[in-house]
């Protein structure tokens, strides 16, 4: 509430601000246009008060105490009537139109900041009155002008100060109120986001893909990576479409809905992605392997990556998966019968997977062996605890 | 069968409440002027020498005056190219007003005058809240040389009593546009810095530590580019292999979605409530290294926010730079049960600190303020609810 108060006043304050340094100095130049005039002294208090007013105006702001308010109102008030007085004796156009602008243009735009509480409104019906009375005093053919001057200035800072302590009031409860949306709006982003990352075998697999392609695909023929670029797309799709990766109880890895014929990346569908890029991969052992996502993740990303391995550096077009577990772990050996290498040659702990999975088998309790002869193939050893 | 997929981020941010809501008080305040001008008009009708001009600069003005403002209230369906159509109309306007009045001043004509010039300043008003503040403040500059030019000119009035109508009238023309583009200006202004501070409030119910809202965006954007990518590829719409920009593109994006898919990415919520920000995102600094703004509590963190905000900024300036930094404070053992936060402004916009920051601050824990200029320092010692898992 407090927020409220605090943001209409300060929008309050530079309206009467610029309402009033404008006016304040339009009332300036009507007197100092007034030329020659029997009792200059008057002239001079006049518009030094007047420029104390501009003055006030100028440090105007919301948290201006009344106290100042009504010091600038003074010296407002006392201007137009010491003018005023003064026009008893003779008048002239600039004198009255000085008069108007006064009255309508620097006490209204007081007149902007006392419509907030009760005490302020009976001040603003003092300054209207009393100005107004003022205008009506005046000996002039010029008086109609001045008090329309007068009236319409009045007007107009009314609508202002009226309106605006109805809008800022409105837009500040508008935008306390959008706080809620936006909790709203940081748990969906938040959820959006975790899921995507949850996705991370998908992702891997489109990641494969695109740096395939980035590379210019080389050592792929086109129709297989076309085809894994379709598998790829529809798989982003069903994510963008809402669909959550789900660990069912098997263990296996997969995209719901069940029924789309898209598969994750499931013993399966790894084969046949090797078999596209010209690498036939032979399962041995089990086919089935039952580990919690996390773990299952990890183990298939190795063996993904082992296998990518063979099918770039082995120069040969077969491989051979085997798998068995015993009661505490899963172990997945993957043999070539390439052209091997020196293992000395391979920095400490390497063995030819990426930092990225080395860190998430290490993280899941696993490890990698690699055992390999220039000439006499590759195998490597994949072990995850159960 | 298929989820329905959580609302899209973004949403909130397109319903902070607009400039619009402004249009019904300053049309209104506008035709108090038009008003004034019309009395002056009428009054000293019958002393000018060409009339039917001068009705007939009136007759535009007014038509002028109720399409524009009928278009405000969506009863009549404006082109857009309205403010360019406006403006010329009101360049013809003037022009028949002046020659209306054939500078005949003081004798003949005793009021404020061209009348309907001057009515042209108010419906200048009418669009401040629809066009910028710099293209109504150059219309409201031209149409002020021209009456101004008008007046001196064409009027042989030396610097006398009687110019006063004629100032009059520049004022009338000149004021009224001008206060209500500055009323808009400020009007957004503060929209905007509150709507900023709200949406940072958002993040004091959320978790310690969370991702972020750029991070989901990034990923959904990102997805969306692999996306394409892949299905032209598939469908044959694009050759293999890729050119060099397409290549690069998929390295591209492949890369920025390694980055944004490792998980440890998470930050706490007053990292992403200051970065996120609009206004403060640029200047501020975190340094919280141990992510220990995570364990605050949500009224601790609403306290920190405004005081934030209100330090910083009035609504209409910024600080230069702000600087956070979160510590372990006191001696504790491994759990942190009371924190250091230390808040380093530079160039801080307000002279006098608003009071109530002070109050928003106290929520937070016990503070001091040091002034070592051109810094001004606040070191708040916080406790901690460790009970609560967070």
């Amino acid at each position: 509430m407090n927020g409220i108060t605090t943001e209409r006043d300060r929008l309050l304050a530079a309206a009467a601000r610029i309402m009033g340094v404008l006016s304040t100095f339009t009332a300036l130049l009507c007197v100092a246009v007034e030329g020659p005039v029997p009792a200059p002294w008057v002239e001079a208090v006049v518009a030094g008060l007047l420029v104390l007013a501009l003055l006030g105006f100028l440090r105007l702001r919301g948290s201006s105490g009344i106290l100042f308010i009504v010091g600038i109102d003074v010296c407002a008030v006392a201007a137009l009537v010491a003018l005023g007085a003064a026009g008893q004796a003779y008048t002239n156009t600039a004198m009255v139109y000085a008069l108007g602008v006064i009255a309508g243009g620097t006490i209204g735009a007081i007149g902007i900041l006392l419509f907030t509480t009760g005490p302020r409104i009976i001040l603003f019906a003092a300054n209207l009155i009393g100005s107004l009375a003022v205008l009506v005093g005046i000996e002039s053919p010029h008086k109609f002008h001045a008090i329309v001057i007068g009236v319409g200035g009045w007007a107009f800072c009314a609508v202002l100060a009226l309106w605006l302590g109805r809008i800022v009031p409105q837009a500040m409860r508008r935008i306390a109120n959008m706080s809620d949306a936006y909790r709203a709006e940081r748990v969906a982003s938040e959820f959006e986001a975790r899921r995507r990352q949850g996705a991370r075998l998908l992702h891997d697999t489109v990641l494969a893909t695109l740096t395939l392609l980035a590379h210019s695909g080389v050592g792929v023929g086109e129709s297989a990576l076309r085809e894994q670029a379709g598998e790829d797309a529809a798989l982003l799709r069903q994510l963008r479409m809402g669909h959550t990766p789900n660990p069912a109880a098997s263990g296996e890895y997969k995209l719901r809905p069940v029924e789309e014929s898209t598969l994750g990346n499931t013993l399966e569908s790894v084969k046949q992605r090797f078999r596209r890029m010209g690498l036939e991969v032979t399962w041995h052992g089990k086919g089935q392997v039952l580990l919690p996502s996390d773990t299952l993740d990890a183990f298939l990303l190795a063996l993904t990556e082992s296998l990518e391995n063979v099918r770039r550096h082995s120069g040969v077009g077969e491989a051979h998966v085997t798998i068995t577990d015993d009661e505490s772990s899963v172990r997945a050996m993957v043999t070539d019968d390439g052209v091997g290498f020196d293992t000395n040659a391979i920095p400490e702990g390497r063995l030819g997977l990426s930092e990225s999975i080395m860190a998430r088998l290490r993280d899941v309790g696993g490890s990698a062996r690699l055992f390999s002869a220039p000439g006499n193939g590759t195998t490597v050893v994949l072990e995850v605890p159960k | 069968m298929s989820h329905i997929a959580p609302p899209k981020p973004g949403a909130a941010t397109e319903s902070a409440p607009s400039a619009d809501r402004l249009t019904f008080g300053l049309n209104l305040a506008a035709d108090v002027v038009l008003a004034i001008g019309l009395v002056f008009f009428v009054t000293d009708a019958g002393r000018y020498p060409v009339l039917p001009l001068n009705l007939a600069a009136w007759a535009l003005l007014l038509i002028v005056t109720v399409l524009t403002q009928l278009g405000a209230g969506r009863l009549v369906r404006l082109p857009t190219a309205w403010w360019t159509i406006a403006r010329i109309v009101l360049a013809v306007v003037v022009v028949l007003d002046v020659f209306g009045v054939l500078g005949q001043v003081g004798d003949v004509v005793s009021g404020p005058f061209p009348t309907a010039a001057i009515g042209a300043g108010a419906v200048l008003a009418m669009f401040a809240t629809t066009q910028s503040a710099r293209s109504v403040n150059l219309a409201v500059a031209a149409l002020g040389v021209l009456i101004a030019a008008d007046i001196l000119l064409a009027s042989d009035t030396a610097i006398g009593p009687e110019l006063a109508p004629g100032v009059f009238a520049l004022a009338l023309a000149v004021v009224p546009p001008i206060v209500a583009v500055t009323i808009v200006t400020s009007f957004r202004n503060m929209v905007q810095f509150q709507a900023d501070l709200s949406l940072a409030k958002g993040t004091t119910s959320a978790a310690g530590m969370s991702l972020g809202l750029s991070t989901s965006e990034e990923l959904v954007r990102l997805d969306l580019q692999a996306e394409r990518l892949l299905d032209d590829v598939a469908s044959g719409r694009t050759p293999l292999p890729l050119s060099t920009e397409l290549a690069e593109a998929a390295s591209t994006i492949a890369t920025q979605l390694r980055l944004n898919l490792v998980a440890s990415k998470s930050r706490t919520w007053l990292h992403h409530a200051l970065t996120e920000s609009s206004v403060l995102g640029a200047i501020s600094i975190i340094d919280d290294p141990d992510g220990l703004a995570a364990g605050l509590a949500p009224d601790q963190r609403d306290g920190l926010l405004t005081a934030i905000w209100m330090l910083a900024g009035d609504g209409e300036r910024v600080a230069q730079a702000l600087t956070v930094t979160v510590r372990r404070g006191g001696s504790s053992g491994v759990q942190a049960q009371r924190l250091a936060v230390t808040l380093e402004l530079i160039g801080a916009p307000k002279r006098r600190i608003d009071p109530a920051a002070w109050q928003a601050i106290s929520k937070v824990g016990r503070f001091a303020e040091s002034h070592a200029a051109p810094t001004l320092r606040i070191d708040i010692d916080c406790a901690l609810d460790v009970v609560a898992d967070r």
